[in-house]
């Protein structure tokens, strides 16, 4: 405590002003951007505004409208959900999996590299629209779209995709896994933290691959595992453009909350219900962090430990 | 010298061992692998291709089964009609002035906030470093409605400002990031520029800023990509047409064509709007790459 006390008193007045001058910029753009509105969101959750006629203090009514909304909302939370549920494993899996392939040295690997990633360069709406017409439904006798044609190659007959209720929401799903290769950043350096000794003296004592996986590299990526997961779950919650851009035949078979959000707020200008569902979205997303944080003390190892 | 030649000989011969021990299965587990990924290399290039031979068919033959790869009939004005009806250029300027003036305003924000934290002390540094992280977990649709009204006081709507201004404030990822490797200079370089009679803003721009390059690269790249695809800012902010930025003005394309909508014309659209991202990661692919070694900030 001592020594604390005068470490800081060491700190020149000069210091001092200089990390506010250089923080500034930050300090000045959380206040206007984050903090300030962070709070008015939530004192508009409370509210009712629709810019317009001045706003009116509604206290819960927003929050227990939505409860009741079984049509929109709670039809959007399930979708939502779903796209948690499915598309985070999916997603970490698939990503790892396709990392580890890409993880050793071999010759000619950076090109295999560059087009898995290749995929993950190319967003925004220009994909979004390409893939709904890779996803056109049709069987492979058919107008068809290349997913379904090239399943009919192999005999067989595509769903109906974005005209089915089911297959909808997979489709939306389907889009994020063509950039799962994106997810090498993360993974090829974990991988590659994995200290070569550990496996080769798990070589020596007889380890097959699988056992050297889970017994050596598994334990010693669960860092990067976690925080894969932990962004995936919060990103399936904010998902906007997929179905907002490539819908199914039916709004209501692929509308996130995100989407719920966005029109409500932009479209029938419901500010404070709106705000009332950002609310709700980011209540959901700290409990599942926070849950997520608990959970991992359980499974993340790491190495100071 | 002598020892790493030693090293490396053992090296060969535990390799030569190895490989005189079980070679076939080696050979046959190498080509396993590249049939693997060639197989997967294939799939995730086939929509590509695809696209790139839909938009030079008549529309009639996009979705005709079997697929011709081929086009029956090469149809290059697929792309002269989409530039025609279709302001490519106008949009792309739009989406670059943002773009640019988002980069620059990361780049300087960022720099500027990260050697602050790096370098100088304050009994506060860590509360508010731990603030600064914290940021990261406040989803932006939380932020998004305030900042909409009160973007809408300032009369900021219908303009890029919403787009761009923000940028000039840093983003909590991008001050880690460099703050972590500004942590990892010598501080010994500073204080001799220090006895040179450099001022501290001097260290920044003359030593620190130029060591910073590969994350500022990384930075530049992940803020391009941001910008350039970004959908629901200016879907929220813009309203005028001649101000759309590609993204939007591809949406709206789609959306107002629909049901009579030319395919072959809509997929030259689209890649056209690819081939701006394709060329920045031709040319950043290596820092694409291995811009940033996150896993090892993990673990920290």
């Amino acid at each position: 405590m001592a020594k604390t006390k005068q470490v800081f008193s060491s700190i020149s007045k000069h210091e001092k002003r200089n990390f506010w001058i250089y923080i500034s910029p930050w300090i000045i753009g959380f206040l206007a951007f984050t903090a300030i509105p962070f709070f008015s969101s939530l004192a508009l959750s409370f509210m009712q505004w629709d810019i317009i006629t001045p706003p009116k203090w509604v206290g819960f009514e927003n929050y227990k409208e939505l409860m009741d909304d079984k049509i929109y909302f709670w039809n959007a939370l399930r979708n939502t959900i779903f796209y948690a549920l499915v598309g985070v494993p999916l997603s970490v899996t698939l990503g790892l999996l396709l990392s580890i392939l890409l993880s050793k040295e071999i010759k000619g690997i950076n090109v295999f590299r560059i087009i898995f990633y290749l995929p993950a360069v190319f967003g925004g709406v220009a994909v979004l629209m390409l893939w709904s017409y890779l996803l056109y439904p049709g069987t492979g006798n058919g107008d068809a779209g290349l997913i379904n044609a090239a399943l009919g190659w192999f005999g067989i007959e595509g769903p109906g995709w974005s005209q089915s209720e089911f297959w909808s929401k997979p489709a939306v799903i389907l889009v994020g896994l063509w950039g799962v290769g994106g997810s090498m950043m993360i993974w090829l350096p974990a991988l590659a933290g994995v200290p070569k000794e550990l496996h080769e003296a798990a070589e020596i004592d007889g380890a097959s691959r699988w056992r050297k996986f889970w017994s050596v590299t598994f334990p010693l990526i669960t860092p990067a595992i976690f925080f894969q997961v932990t962004m995936g779950i919060i990103g399936s919650f904010q998902i906007f453009m997929e179905p907002k851009i490539m819908p199914g035949n039916q709004k209501a078979w692929t509308d996130s909350l995100m989407v719920n959000l966005f029109d409500n707020a932009f479209t029938f200008y419901k500010m404070g219900y709106a705000s009332a569902i950002a609310w709700v979205l980011f209540i959901m997303i700290m409990v599942l962090t926070v849950i997520n944080l608990v959970v991992s003390k359980r499974w993340v190892y790491y190495e100071s430990n | 010298m002598s020892q790493t030649n030693t090293e490396a000989i053992s090296q060969v011969q535990i390799n030569q061992k190895a490989s005189t021990k079980s070679k076939l299965p080696k050979i046959m587990l190498r080509s396993l692998r590249y049939l693997v990924l060639t197989i997967i290399a294939a799939m995730l290039l086939l929509p590509l291709v695809w696209t790139i031979s839909a938009s030079l068919k008549p529309s009639s033959d996009i979705f005709s089964v079997p697929i011709k790869w081929v086009p029956s009939e090469f149809k290059w004005d697929n792309y002269s009609r989409v530039l025609s009806i279709f302001p490519m250029f106008q949009y792309s300027a739009n989406t670059l002035i943002i773009t640019i003036s988002a980069i620059i305003g990361q780049v300087l924000s960022s720099v500027c906030v990260a050697y602050g934290f790096a370098r100088f002390r304050h009994p506060l540094a860590n509360v508010i470093f731990l603030l600064v992280l914290a940021t990261m977990m406040i989803p932006g649709q939380v932020t998004m409605i305030p900042q909409f009204l009160m973007y809408k006081e300032f009369g900021w709507i219908n303009t890029y400002l919403p787009l761009i201004v923000p940028n000039f404030f840093a983003a909590a990822i991008n001050i880690f990031l460099l703050r972590q490797f500004i942590m990892g200079i010598p501080k010994e370089l500073d204080e001799s520029a220090k006895m040179d009679g450099c001022s501290s803003f001097g260290i920044l721009t003359r030593i620190i800023a130029p060591m910073c390059k590969p994350i500022i690269i990384t930075i530049m790249i992940w803020t391009f990509n941001a910008n350039w695809n970004d959908f629901m800012g200016p879907l929220i902010y813009l309203n005028d047409p001649e101000k759309f930025t590609l993204q939007l003005g591809i949406y709206s394309l789609n959306a107002g064509q629909q049901g009579i909508t030319d395919y072959g014309m809509m997929f030259a659209a689209t890649l056209l709007a690819l081939i701006p991202t394709l060329l920045l990661f031709a040319v950043g692919q290596k820092y694409f790459m291995s811009g940033i070694k996150l896993g090892g900030a993990l673990k920290g």
